[in-house]
């Protein structure tokens, strides 16, 4: 009888232990699992010198400058998948009475442009210089063509005018820039 | 990446105490409890674990979380309860596993004072602690964190998977004072470690005014540590069955080995009372062999790319600004691949019991080794402490011990450690002859529900256990 007591308790103590289920949870919701973080990051900055809009040949105000420089991970394949949207900040600080057209032209390795943010700058002084921030937002249908893009040329074009740049104008065309990127891993 | 949270959340499905062996510590009817503390008081003359039955251990925790909290089906977003766990866990809060099969376990004793047993057994052992810095940059980025440095220091992590030939002497020195030592020989399998990382990611605004920001790594310096891992990846076999080979071979001392020893005592100042005290593997495991390492180490600032717009373009057209800043990060921020010998502590177990015996039945059964019947209830206080990379953990046992019948004999405990204040746990040895089973389970009250649980520890196995005076 003592023997049977014993198996007994031991049966139902252990199916006691071991048969733990699991309720009210749905596993399922895993498939729904979106992390959504935003980055943050420069992109280019530049200073330019009022004398810098001089060709150095013929001393005259030139019509249009540009640098380049290749950005490889726009179109790396992590950020394809993976970026929802993405913003750009540009904030440009002009202190030379001079007004300016720009472009930061994204471009593939042809040269084709893929996405192009302009950007007008106002005529400022030394010590009241001309401030704007412009933020663009590209979301489809526009990202998959920035997408495709590996090189950014900031190109600053003067328009005509009456009084051009001389060697005597001083002051700085100041460019800050950073992107915002929207990621759905 | 999906997997990888899945894989982590599901972690939090098993979720007790790594290590801890609280019903199962002191419980002397059982031959394993010897290899809690090898100064345990021994009973019967003789033991024989059922090879790979004798005993099965799994233990696995989450302090701070379970895996109720994110999988409820509350109709709440997963991904806003992911982020809300986010926040609540700190980077002391860790996930544990413990897992150990005994292969081999015997013994015997040579006189009437002097008991000696041996044995093999594998076990894994894995503790991560939280890494809530790297988590909160995966999951909400940068952008909300301006000015908030990252730190590296959250990620640390240690695993192993071992097998261990011990052999132990257990020496009653005279009524009061039980003794015991046990060697031990580690054989690692397979181990990975990551500890005092340290350095800062930090986004912060331009301190030169050139852009909107700067961009800081701060003084990094991370180290990856494996052994036994780069052949087991490298391999171009797609046989399993060729790795399993090699696993063969290292749980027979063909791994990296180690060495360590349990001591351990028994004291019982009157006849009600005993005292126990152990200090299980305390030693070193020293890595020779497969072994690759990874440090990560430098500091490096930028702004982004500075367009300095050259009066003579190169032939190219551009300045390779993007080569430059690819190139002044790579020699900044070293990674290199190490495979000098390394050392790896084990985790220190310290148990301590106190126990008060009380009331002798009339049953025939008889504990001969203390000259007189056995008492049938017992019930005590016990601690135990594991040392882990960040911190010791801690926990607290009181118990009740009965002896039910001859054949049946209970433990229930009630253990308040770093998952649980309310960790109840039970144990049975059912004894029929030689022949020996047993099951311990902690966190019963959670077991009806175990994804609530953030902790399980579970023990089961199968001795023959001889006692000449039966």
């Amino acid at each position: 009888m003592k023997k049977i007591i014993a198996y007994l308790s031991f049966i139902f103590i252990s199916i006691g232990l071991l048969t733990s289920c699991v309720s009210d949870v749905d596993f399922d919701q895993t498939e729904n699992i979106l992390p959504t973080p935003v980055f943050e990051a420069n992109l280019i900055f530049s200073n330019i010198e009022a004398t810098r809009f001089i060709d150095d040949a013929t001393q005259q105000e030139v019509a249009v400058i540009t640098d380049t420089t290749r950005l490889e991970y726009i179109n790396s394949d992590f950020f394809v998948d993976q970026i929802a949207k993405t913003e750009l900040s540009f904030r440009l600080t002009n202190s030379i009475n001079r007004n300016f057209n720009i472009d930061f032209m994204f471009v593939n390795d042809n040269n084709e442009p893929r996405y192009v943010a302009q950007v007008d700058v106002l005529a400022g002084q030394p010590n009241n210089p001309s401030l704007i921030i412009s933020n663009f937002l590209i979301e489809e249908p526009e990202l998959s063509l920035f997408e495709e893009s590996t090189k950014l040329i900031y190109k600053i074009t003067l328009p005509p005018t009456t009084s051009p740049i001389d060697t005597s104008q001083s002051g700085f065309l100041k460019l800050e820039s950073k992107s915002t990127f929207y990621f759905e891993l | 990446m999906r997997l990888t949270i899945t894989i982590i959340l599901l972690f939090l499905g098993y979720l007790v105490f790594g290590q801890n062996k609280e019903v199962l510590y002191d419980f002397n009817d059982l031959p394993q409890t010897l290899s809690l503390n090898p100064g345990a008081d021994v009973a019967f003359d003789k033991h024989f674990g059922i090879p790979l039955l004798s005993q099965f251990h799994f233990n696995c925790g989450s302090s701070g979380i379970s895996a109720y909290d994110v999988f409820k089906n509350d109709g709440v977003d997963i991904n806003t309860k992911i982020g809300e766990a986010i926040t609540t866990l700190s980077n002391r809060d860790y996930f544990t596993i413990n897992q150990q099969l005994e292969i081999i376990n015997g013994g015997w004793r040579s006189d009437d004072n002097t008991y000696f047993s041996y044995g093999i057994y594998e076990e894994a052992d894995v503790i991560i602690y939280f890494p809530k810095d790297l988590a909160t940059l995966v999951w909400e980025g940068n952008a909300n964190y301006i000015g908030q440095p990252f730190s590296l220091s959250d990620i640390s992590l240690k695993g192993e998977v071992l097998s261990v030939f011990h052999f132990g002497i257990n020496k009653k020195l005279n009524k009061k004072l039980t003794v015991g030592a046990r060697a031990k020989i580690y054989s690692s399998i397979a181990n990975i470690n990551s500890t005092n990382n340290s350095g800062t990611f930090i986004t912060r605004p331009s301190s030169t005014g050139d852009n909107f920001y700067e961009h800081t790594f701060q003084s990094l310096n991370g180290t990856l540590q494996t052994s036994g891992v780069a052949s087991l990846l490298n391999d171009d076999n797609s046989d399993f069955r060729e790795d399993v080979k090699t696993l063969r071979k290292r749980v027979l001392l063909g791994g990296n080995l180690g060495f360590g020893i349990d001591l351990g005592f028994t004291y019982k100042p009157k006849d009600q009372h005993t005292i126990t005290g152990s200090i299980i593997d305390l030693g070193a495991i020293f890595h020779s062999k497969d072994v690759e390492s990874y440090n990560l180490n430098g500091s490096y600032t930028t702004q982004g790319l500075e367009l300095v717009f050259p009066q003579l373009l190169t032939s190219e057209g551009t300045t390779p600004y993007w080569e430059n800043l690819e190139n002044e990060f790579d020699e900044s921020i070293k990674i290199d691949t190490i495979t000098s010998n390394y050392t790896t502590w084990r985790s220190t177990k310290i148990n301590a019991s106190y126990r008060y015996n009380f009331g002798k039945g009339n049953g025939q059964d008889c504990d001969c080794y203390a000259g007189s019947k056995p008492y049938l209830n017992a019930i005590g206080l016990q601690l135990f402490t594991v040392f882990r990379p960040k911190a010791p953990q801690l926990a607290a046992t009181a118990f009740y011990y009965r002896r039910l019948f001859d054949f049946l004999k209970l433990k229930a405990t009630y253990t308040v450690d770093g998952f649980s204040a309310h960790n109840i746990g039970l144990g049975t040895s059912f004894h029929v002859g030689a022949f020996n089973m047993y099951l311990t389970a902690n966190n019963l009250l959670e077991l009806q529900n175990i994804s609530k649980s953030q902790s399980v520890s579970l023990q089961f196995g199968i001795n023959l256990i001889f006692d000449s005076n039966d």
